[in-house]
C-alpha cells in the first residue's frame, strides 16, 4: 500500500516506524530535514523536505497515485488543509489529525466528508475514551472489545496474596464449564512476554493478557481474584488536552476533580467544564492532594505533558492508598519501569492514535478486521476473518503446526464466542483472535492465506 | 558501539558469490557457442560457488540487523571479494601469468576503469572477453544497487548499504523503497544497454563486439575487445560510443524523469547543465587548439571540411571518454599540442554526475566548490550577511558542503601521496601522474607511459597493486575505503 505521511511528530514518526515494518510504501512529508534524516536513517522509507501545504511538495509526494494520505502535522488547520488538498489532487483516502472534539462529532462527519476528509481523528480524545473504559472496567490494567463486544481482552496484574499464584494454568481453568469461555493468552513477566502452556505456573507480579467471552467475565474475575470497583471519586492531575477530554467524558458519570497548576489555564478549564471542580494547585505536593481528598479518591489519573510527573505522582498517589493509578506516558522507555513501580495502567496517546489509523492499512487484504497493539507489551491482537482456502480450516487446531510465538484466543462463530482448544476445527465464516508476537505475525498470516 | 557482527559481514558475502557465478556461467554460454575451451569459466564458477554457499550455509543463522559499520566492511570487502574470484578466469585460461596481473585486470573491471594489462587482445578467448566486459557492466551499475534489486532479504540495513555505493554527495531515491529505486535504475540501465547494443550493430559491428562494447560504454568502463580500441571503427560508431558514454555520465534519477518525459526537470538541474557545458566547452577549445596548431605548423593556410569535421569528432569523443572516465580512444592525445594534452590532463580529475556510473571528482562537487569558493569572497565583504550556497534553487546544508571541500582536498592529498609513491617505485613524473589520475579516477587512460594505447602490463607487481587500491577508493569515493583504516571505527 502506498501511504504519504505528512509530519514527522510523534504520531507521524510512530506510524511510519510501524507501517514501514509492515512492508508499505511510506513517503513522509516535513519542514524539518533533521526529523527526515533521523527517520531515514533507520527505515526504508522515502522523505521530502516541504510544508505540507505545497500542492508541488504534494505532487513530488505522489499523492494522486497514493491510497492514503494521512496529515499529522502539529498544527490542526494545516492538516485539514493538506487533507483537502490532497483529495482535490487524486488521494483516494485523507486522515486528518485534529484538536478539537467539537469536529469529532456525529453531525459534523459529512461536513468532513464533503470537503474531502474521510476521517478525522483527535489522539486525545481517543485516549480520554480508552480511559473511560478503563475506569468502567476498573478491576483491570487495560481492557480491549473485540467482535463488536463478543470477546474482550482481559489484562490483570497477579498480586503476591492471589490465590493462583503458583498454580499450574491448566489447574486454574480445570473448572470444565469456564473452559470455553476465557484463556490466559499471554504472561508479561520480567520485561518480555511469553507466550504460556497448561504447564506454565503463575507467578506474583505477573502480568496476564486473558480472553474471554461475556459468561466467563464474572468467574474469571473471581477466580484472579479481582473485584469490580465501586468507582466514585476521580482525580485527574494536569488540565492537558488530554487531561480536559478525560474530564469531558467522565464529570457526567463520577465526582471528578481536576488539579492544574497554571492560574490562567485552570480558569479557563472552569469555564469549560461546568461538572468537574478545578482546584488550582501544584499535584506534585502531598498536602494539597491530602487537602483535596486523595485519600478517599478511588481513580488517580495523570495527564501532565511531562511523561516523569506522571509518572511519580501516581506512585505517590498509590503510595497513599488509591486504588488504580492510570498515567500517560509518552516515553515508551519508561513504561518498563512504571510497570515496576506498580502504575495499574499506562497510556500512550501515540499507540492509540497510530492504532486508529493502522485500521485503514488493513482494507487491502481484508481479512484482518482490526488490529490492537498493547502499551505493555510488544505483541499484537490481530482479529481475522475466516475465508474458504485458508490453509488454517484443513485441519484441527492441533494438527496445524502454528507458530510457538503466537496463540489463537477465541472464536466467534455464529454470534457465539468461545475459547479455541486443540480439536477445534476452524470453519469458514469464523471470526478469530491471534495474539501474536511480532516476530511471527509473517507466519500466522501465511496460515490465512 | 555494539560487537561487529562479522557472521552477517560473512553470509551476505557468500551471497554476492552466489550472484557473481551467475554471472560467470553466462559467459560460459558464450565460450560454449564459439566452440571454446568452456573449462576456465566452468572452474571459477565451481570454486565461488562452492565458496559462497559455505559463507552462506555457515553463517547465514545470523538475524540482527547489520549496522552502518557492517554496511561499509560490507561494501568494501564485496569489491575485493568479487575482484579475487572474477579474476581466476584469466588465471586459468593462461591469458595472465600471474595472480597480481589478472586481480588487476579485474580490479579493473569492477571499478570500471578500464586500465589494462593484456597486450594481445584478440587473441583471447571470445569467453573470457566478455567476462572481462561483463565485470564493467556489472561494477558500474554497483554490485550492491545490483543486489539490492535482486535480493529484498538484505532488509533495513539496505540504506547504510546504498549509500555508501552510490556515488555522489547527496542520495537520492526515486521510489519509497530502495528496492525498488535499484530495480528502476536497474531497468533503465539495462534499456539503454540494449539499445546501444542494437545500434552498434547496426553500424556493422557483430553482435559480440556491440554486447561487449554496450557493456563498456554504459557502465563508463572502457574495456575494448579489439587492440587498438576503438580507433579503427567508423566515424557512425564513434558517435554511438559519444552518445552513450554522455549518457552513462548522467545522473540516474535524471534518466528516469527523462524517460518518463519530464524534460524540464532534467533541463533544469544545475550539475546537468554544468555537465553538458564542460563537455561543450572544452570540445570546442581542444579543436580550436588543435586547428590553430595545424595552421601554424604547417604551410596551409586553409582546412578541408573533412579535416574540421574529423578534429571534431577527435576532440568531442576524448572529451566525453576522459570526463566520464569511460577511456575509449580514438586517437594518441599525447600527440596532441602540449596544450590540449594538458586539457585532456585536467579534464580525467572532473569526472561525471553524481549517481551516475562515472568515477572522478564529480560535476557536482565542482559546482558546489566554485559556488562556495565565489561566496566566500562576497562574505568578506559583508562578514554578517548569512549568504547560503544553492544548488537547483535549494540551500545546500554546510554539512554538505563540508563534506565536498574534505572530499576535494583528501582527493588532491591522495593524489599527490599516489603520484610520490609511483615516483619512488622509479617511474617518470609524467607516467607517474598519468597512472594514478587514470586508477583514482577510474578513467584507464593516462599520460606519459600509460597513455591512450600504452598498457599496464609493464608495471611491477608493487604498482600493480598499489593502483589496484586506487580504483577501489576512487570507486567507493574514498570515504568508504578510508573510514576502515580510522581507529575510530574500530573501537568497540
Amino acid at each position: 500500500m502506498k501511504i504519504v505521511i505528512a509530519g514527522a511528530g510523534e504520531v507521524g514518526k510512530h506510524l511510519t516506524k510501524i507501517l514501514s515494518h509492515d512492508n508499505h510504501e511510506i513517503t513522509v512529508i516535513d519542514v524539518s530535514p533533521s526529523e527526515l534524516y533521523a527517520l531515514s536513517l533507520h527505515l526504508d522509507i522515502l522523505t521530502i523536505e516541504g510544508s505540507a501545504l505545497s500542492i508541488s511538495i504534494l505532487q513530488k509526494a505522489k499523492v494522486q497515485s497514493c491510497d492514503l494520505y494521512i496529515a499529522v502535522t502539529h498544527f490542526p488547520e494545516m492538516n485539514v488543509a493538506s487533507a483537502v488538498i490532497a483529495k482535490q489532487l487524486g488521494a483516494p483516502k485523507t486522515i486528518a489529525r485534529v484538536r478539537d472534539a467539537e469536529l469529532l462529532e456525529e453531525k459534523n462527519r459529512l461536513l468532513f466528508e464533503n470537503m474531502g476528509i474521510d476521517s478525522i481523528i483527535y489522539p486525545q480524545m481517543l485516549a480520554a475514551e480508552e480511559i473511560k473504559k478503563i475506569v468502567q472496567q476498573s478491576a483491570t490494567r487495560e481492557f480491549f472489545d473485540f467482535a463488536d463486544g463478543l470477546l474482550s481482552l482481559f489484562v490483570l496484574k497477579i498480586e503476591e496474596n492471589n490465590d493462583v499464584v503458583g498454580k499450574y494454568l491448566q489447574e486454574i481453568a480445570a473448572n470444565k464449564d469456564d473452559f470455553w469461555n476465557y484463556r490466559i493468552v499471554a504472561i508479561k513477566r520480567d520485561f518480555s512476554t511469553i507466550i504460556p502452556r497448561g504447564v506454565d505456573i503463575c507467578k506474583p507480579n505477573d502480568i496476564v493478557y486473558i480472553i474471554s467471552n461475556k459468561k466467563g467475565i464474572t468467574p474469571m474475575l473471581e477466580v484472579f481474584g479481582k473485584k469490580k470497583l465501586a468507582i466514585n471519586k476521580v482525580m485527574i492531575l494536569g488540565g492537558s488536552r488530554t487531561g480536559r477530554a478525560t474530564a469531558q467524558v467522565l464529570q457526567n458519570q463520577f465526582d471528578v476533580k481536576l488539579i492544574e497548576i497554571n492560574q490562567t489555564k485552570a480558569h479557563i478549564l472552569a469555564g469549560r467544564l461546568t461538572n468537574t471542580l478545578i482546584i488550582n494547585g501544584d499535584g506534585r505536593s502531598t498536602d494539597l492532594l491530602v487537602e483535596e481528598g486523595i485519600r478517599t479518591t478511588d481513580v488517580f489519573i495523570a495527564t501532565t505533558e511531562n511523561s516523569e510527573t506522571n509518572i511519580l505522582s501516581c506512585y505517590l498517589a498509590k503510595r497513599i492508598g488509591v486504588k488504580q493509578t492510570i498515567a500517560e506516558v509518552e516515553n515508551m522507555d519508561y513504561v518498563g519501569l512504571a510497570i515496576d513501580i506498580g502504575i495499574d495502567t499506562i497510556i500512550n496517546k501515540k499507540n492509540i492514535a497510530a492504532d486508529s489509523i493502522y485500521k485503514y492499512t488493513l482494507d487491502e487484504q481484508n481479512k484482518i478486521s482490526s488490529t490492537r497493539s498493547l502499551t505493555e507489551s510488544e505483541a499484537q491482537i490481530l482479529e481475522i476473518n475466516i475465508s474458504k482456502g485458508m490453509k488454517i480450516c484443513e485441519a484441527p487446531l492441533k494438527e496445524i503446526n502454528f507458530p510457538k510465538e503466537a496463540v489463537i484466543g477465541g472464536i466467534v462463530r455464529n454470534k457465539e464466542a468461545f475459547i479455541a482448544s486443540g480439536n477445534t476445527q476452524i470453519q469458514d465464516g469464523d471470526k478469530i483472535l491471534v495474539f501474536c508476537m511480532p516476530t511471527a505475525i509473517k507466519d500466522v498470516q501465511k496460515l490465512f492465506e | 558501539m555494539k560487537q561487529l557482527n562479522i557472521r552477517a559481514i560473512l553470509s551476505i558475502l557468500g551471497v554476492f558469490l552466489l550472484i557473481e557465478t551467475i554471472a560467470i556461467l553466462l559467459c560460459g554460454i558464450a565460450s560454449i557457442v564459439y566452440h571454446e575451451n568452456v573449462y576456465p569459466l566452468l572452474l571459477t564458477a565451481g570454486i565461488t560457488a562452492m565458496c559462497g554457499a559455505f559463507l552462506y550455509g555457515v553463517f547465514r543463522k545470523s538475524n540482527e540487523e547489520i549496522g552502518k559499520r557492517e554496511g561499509y566492511i560490507v561494501v568494501s570487502t564485496v569489491w575485493v571479494f568479487f575482484s579475487m574470484f572474477g579474476s581466476l578466469p584469466f588465471l586459468f585460461s593462461g591469458v595472465t601469468a600471474s595472480f597480481t596481473d589478472a586481480f588487476f585486470e579485474t580490479m579493473s573491471g569492477f571499478t570500471t576503469t578500464g586500465a589494462s594489462i593484456i597486450t594481445d587482445i584478440e587473441a583471447v578467448d571470445k569467453g573470457v572477453l566478455l567476462w572481462r566486459s561483463t565485470t564493467q557492466w556489472l561494477g558500474g551499475i554497483g554490485i550492491i544497487v545490483l543486489s539490492l534489486a535482486m535480493l529484498p532479504m538484505l532488509g533495513i540495513g539496505g540504506m547504510q548499504l546504498y549509500a555508501a555505493e552510490v556515488p555522489g554527495p547527496t542520495k537520492e531515491k526515486i521510489h519509497p523503497k530502495i528496492k525498488d529505486t535499484a530495480q528502476r535504475f536497474f531497468a533503465i540501465y539495462l534499456l539503454f544497454t540494449s539499445i546501444q547494443t542494437v545500434l552498434l550493430v547496426c553500424g556493422g559491428m557483430n553482435w559480440f563486439d556491440a554486447i561487449n562494447h554496450a557493456f563498456t560504454t554504459m557502465s563508463s568502463g572502457g574495456f575494448s575487445t579489439y587492440n587498438d580500441n576503438v580507433a579503427h571503427t567508423s566515424s557512425y560508431i564513434q558517435y554511438v560510443i559519444i552518445v552513450f558514454m554522455f549518457i552513462s555520465g548522467i545522473n540516474f534519477t535524471l534518466s528516469y524523469f527523462a524517460l518518463h518525459g519530464k524534460f524540464s526537470l532534467v533541463w533544469k538541474n544545475e550539475e546537468f547543465r554544468n555537465y553538458l557545458a564542460i563537455l561543450i566547452t572544452f570540445a570546442l577549445l581542444i579543436t580550436a587548439v588543435i586547428l590553430l596548431h595545424t595552421i601554424r605548423t604547417t604551410a596551409h593556410t586553409t582546412i578541408s571540411f573533412a579535416e574540421y569535421k574529423q578534429t571534431f569528432r577527435d576532440a568531442l569523443f576524448h572529451v566525453v571518454s576522459l570526463v566520464t572516465t569511460s577511456g575509449f580512444v580514438t586517437v594518441d592525445y599525447l600527440q596532441w599540442p602540449q596544450l590540449a594534452t594538458v586539457l585532456c590532463f585536467a579534464l580525467m580529475f572532473f569526472g561525471s554526475s553524481a549517481g551516475s556510473t562515472g568515477g572522478g571528482i564529480k560535476v557536482v562537487r565542482l559546482v558546489l566548490l566554485t559556488k562556495h569558493s565565489f561566496l566566500e569572497l562576497r562574505r568578506l565583504i559583508h562578514p554578517n550577511a548569512i549568504i547560503p550556497v544553492r544548488l537547483n534553487k535549494k540551500v545546500v546544508p554546510e554539512k554538505t558542503i563540508t563534506n565536498v571541500l574534505a572530499f576535494i582536498i583528501i582527493y588532491i592529498v591522495i593524489y599527490m601521496f599516489g603520484v610520490i609513491l609511483m615516483s619512488a617505485l622509479g617511474y617518470d613524473l609524467e607516467t607517474s601522474l598519468g597512472a594514478v589520475v587514470a586508477t583514482l579516477g577510474n578513467v584507464g587512460s593516462g599520460i606519459g607511459a600509460v597513455g591512450p594505447f600504452n598498457n599496464y602490463a609493464f608495471l611491477t607487481t608493487a604498482a600493480k597493486w598499489i593502483l589496484s587500491f586506487f580504483m577501489l577508493c576512487g570507486r567507493l569515493e574514498l570515504f568508504t575505503i578510508l573510514i576502515l583504516f580510522s581507529p575510530a571505527f574500530w573501537k568497540n
